[in-house]
């Protein structure tokens, strides 16, 4: 009861409060900025050479206005705004007109949140287990071995891999499909057949993206467990004759992981913004390359309905993790 | 019978910072022989290596920290034996069997995120079979009545438990197992007067009752005027004077040792504390001959070039110092 007073009610609020204030910025900042998008759009007409006449510009005017929700004084718009948000309603694309907004995004969200949710978790955790083992073993040479290459891995672009294992796999081996989300031709279904399929075509995005996750991750745990073995309790259970095994992974690990689980939460919300260059050079249809053909047609609607979602995805991770970390750390759950 | 001593022991902190080697002489040339169910005391100001001292005589020598010079040597079944030769697994098979530690900084010595109860477990379970382990399980419970600890603590997690709660459960799984020897590095200090009591209580009973060896490392001397029953003061890496607790506390030799005695508090005394004159020696660059003589009042020529040997003086009383012996450690 205590826990559900003191812990969970808190985290609810602040869950919806942080919903609430990053959904009034993204109705604020486009209002901020000297760009009309409903005279950009006119102007995009006339400069076309199309001739309208002051009374079509007039009705053309009124609809844009409605359909980017700018009818009606701020304070209207900003209801409206908020009532559209919660039945998820933000209106028609542009670049896509009229197909709406969030027809979109569920196309894509799918595709980004199965690739990165993957990727983002399997090379956190084997990047933590990794690092984790390096720490522990630091006198070892393979330990340093290990260190270094993920030393020398990290600052290559993760695109430059995507291209590396393209040409690997894709072109000189040809085992792997070169570009988009499943093969030509096949409906996507439940059948083991095509989930065999999206497999291999998630195969090659998925490890030019976890080689960069595990040496980043690896090298943060290898930081933390540094400092984790310098604890008493470590120095205490060393002299107590603790198995290595029970040391590293109950001790070591155990205990250097909670400081992991809060950037988990963070690397996992912000999926929803997709992973551009990775899908633009796999062909993947995901939402980063929406997000990009977004900002490039100047589509405010799907710009904002993007941020909308990612601001909920970072939040609602954050609480997921935030509930499910007194599992992990005994000192917040009895308090 | 001495069960534990240590020859000429020398370890020193070799530190490189930024390409430039410091040298920390931690343990510096230090005998002592610790005799089989004694309680012997550590003493001196902090900083002078007593914690160093205790983890090389139980062996856990990790860089930075490295054996220089001379050895350690437990006596089991009669023989001594130099634990600097043991294979890795037979040392770590000795301790909590034969020889327990507990080290300084307490308040965080067991897993977090982990029961107590579970922690007794991987500590003892390390070092039996398993069979052993479940007949182990009711003596654990009967173990900590025995104690006067509630067995509702082995339960708890250690943030549940106060400081005093805790170190006692910790002087149990340090004991648990009946070893021979228990070094106990500073295990009152961050504890209030109550729960020092408490703490120190508990350890003597244990001792009273199993007969083991106690090494007991602290800077307060009234801990040591209660519980020890020979004193051991170092000072600079070095122990300068040993003698039974009465004989120090009576009769302290060393300059330094009388200071130390004389900022005991005394009952009914309201005089300030006298605190040793000077600043303590950097241990990386310590002062020539006698360590203790630009802050002895008594310092003569002879204190600047030469080191006093470690020499006994009055019955079982050893003190290094010009004042009583003009013999020169070589
Ligand atoms: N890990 C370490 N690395 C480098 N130097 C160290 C290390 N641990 C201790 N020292 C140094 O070695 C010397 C002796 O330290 P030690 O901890 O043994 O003293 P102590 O007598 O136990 O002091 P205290 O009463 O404060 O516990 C000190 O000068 C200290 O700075
Ligand atoms: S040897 Fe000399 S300097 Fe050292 S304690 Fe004795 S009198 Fe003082
Ligand atoms: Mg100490």
């Amino acid at each position: 009861m205590n826990f559900v007073r003191r812990y969970l009610i808190p985290r609810l609020i602040s869950y919806f409060l942080v919903i609430f204030v990053g959904i009034t910025i993204v109705f604020i900042v486009p209002r901020l900025s000297p760009i009309d998008p409903v005279q950009q759009m006119i102007n995009t007409i006339t400069t076309m050479g199309t001739y309208m006449d002051p009374q079509a510009i007039e009705k053309l005017t009124e609809t844009l206005k409605d359909l980017y929700g700018l009818r009606g004084s701020l304070w209207q718009q900003y209801l409206n705004f908020l009532g559209r948000f919660i039945k998820g309603d933000f209106g028609p694309s542009f670049f896509r007109f009229p197909v709406p907004v969030s027809k979109l995004i569920a196309d894509s969200l799918p595709w980004t949140v199965g690739l990165l949710s993957v990727s983002t978790f399997l090379s956190w955790l084997i990047g933590n287990i990794l690092g984790g083992i390096c720490g522990f073993f630091y006198q070892k040479k393979w330990a340093r071995f290990l260190e270094n290459t993920a030393m020398v891995i990290r600052p290559i672009p993760y695109y430059i891999f995507a291209l590396i294992l393209l040409l690997i796999f894709g072109y000189f081996l040809k085992i792997l499909p070169i570009a988009g989300g499943f093969s030509i031709g096949t409906t996507p279904s439940f059948s083991l057949r095509f989930i065999a399929d999206l497999v291999k075509y998630a195969l090659l995005p998925l490890l030019s993206m976890m080689t960069l996750g595990i040496a980043v991750t690896l090298q943060s745990m290898r930081l933390i467990v540094q400092n984790i073995l310098r604890e008493d309790f470590i120095v205490f259970a060393k002299a107590g004759g603790v198995k290595n095994r029970t040391l590293l992974f109950k001790y070591v690990i155990r205990n250097a992981m909670l400081p992991q689980i809060t950037g988990l939460a963070l690397s996992m919300g912000q999926i929803f913004g997709g992973a551009l260059i990775t899908e633009i050079v796999f062909s993947y249809p995901g939402m980063g390359t929406l997000l990009y053909n977004a900002i490039n047609t100047g589509d405010y609607n799907l710009i904002m309905g993007i941020t909308a979602i990612s601001i909920v995805g970072i939040a609602t991770f954050i609480l997921i993790i935030d509930l499910l970390y007194p599992l992990f750390d005994p000192r917040i759950r009895y308090r | 019978m001495p069960i534990l001593k240590s020859e000429n022991l020398k370890s020193f902190y070799i530190l490189d910072i930024y390409g430039k080697k410091h040298v920390i002489q931690a343990v510096n040339g230090v005998s002592l022989e610790v005799e089989e169910s004694e309680i012997y005391g550590i003493a001196g100001e902090s900083g002078c290596g007593k914690s160093t001292l205790v983890r090389v005589l139980y062996g856990m020598i990790e860089p930075p920290l490295s054996l220089i010079d001379g050895n350690v040597f437990y006596k089991r079944n009669g023989e001594f034996i130099s634990i600097f030769t043991l294979p890795e697994e037979e040392l770590r098979k000795l301790r909590w069997e034969f020889i327990s530690y507990i080290p300084q900084g307490s308040m965080n010595i067991l897993n977090p995120v982990i029961k107590i109860i579970d922690s007794f477990w991987d500590f003892i379970g390390a070092h039996i079979s398993k069979d052993e382990k479940e007949k182990m399980e009711h003596s654990l419970f009967e173990f900590f009545k025995m104690l006067g600890l509630p067995s509702k603590t082995l339960y708890a997690y250690p943030h549940q438990l106060s400081g005093g709660m805790r170190q006692r459960v910790i002087v149990a799984l340090a004991t648990f197992l009946n070893p021979k020897i228990i070094i106990a590095d500073e295990p009152t200090t961050a504890l209030d007067v109550v729960a020092q009591r408490g703490v120190i209580q508990l350890l003597k009973s244990i001792q009273s009752f199993l007969n083991n060896t106690i090494i007991l490392v602290t800077h307060d001397m009234g801990v040591h005027a209660t519980i020890s029953d020979r004193i051991g003061i170092m000072y600079a890496g070095n122990i300068i004077e040993e003698a039974k607790t009465e004989e120090i506390y009576e009769d302290p030799l060393h300059p330094y040792t009388q200071y130390l005695i004389k900022s005991l508090p005394k009952i009914g005394d309201k005089s300030y504390k006298v605190s040793v004159p000077g600043t303590p020696p950097s241990l990386a660059n310590p002062p020539s001959g006698c360590k203790f003589h630009p802050r002895c009042n008594y310092a003569m020529e002879e204190c600047k070039l030469y080191v006093p040997k470690f020499v006994e003086v009055k019955p079982k009383h050893k003190v290094a110092c010009f004042l009583y012996s003009k013999e020169v450690d070589s």
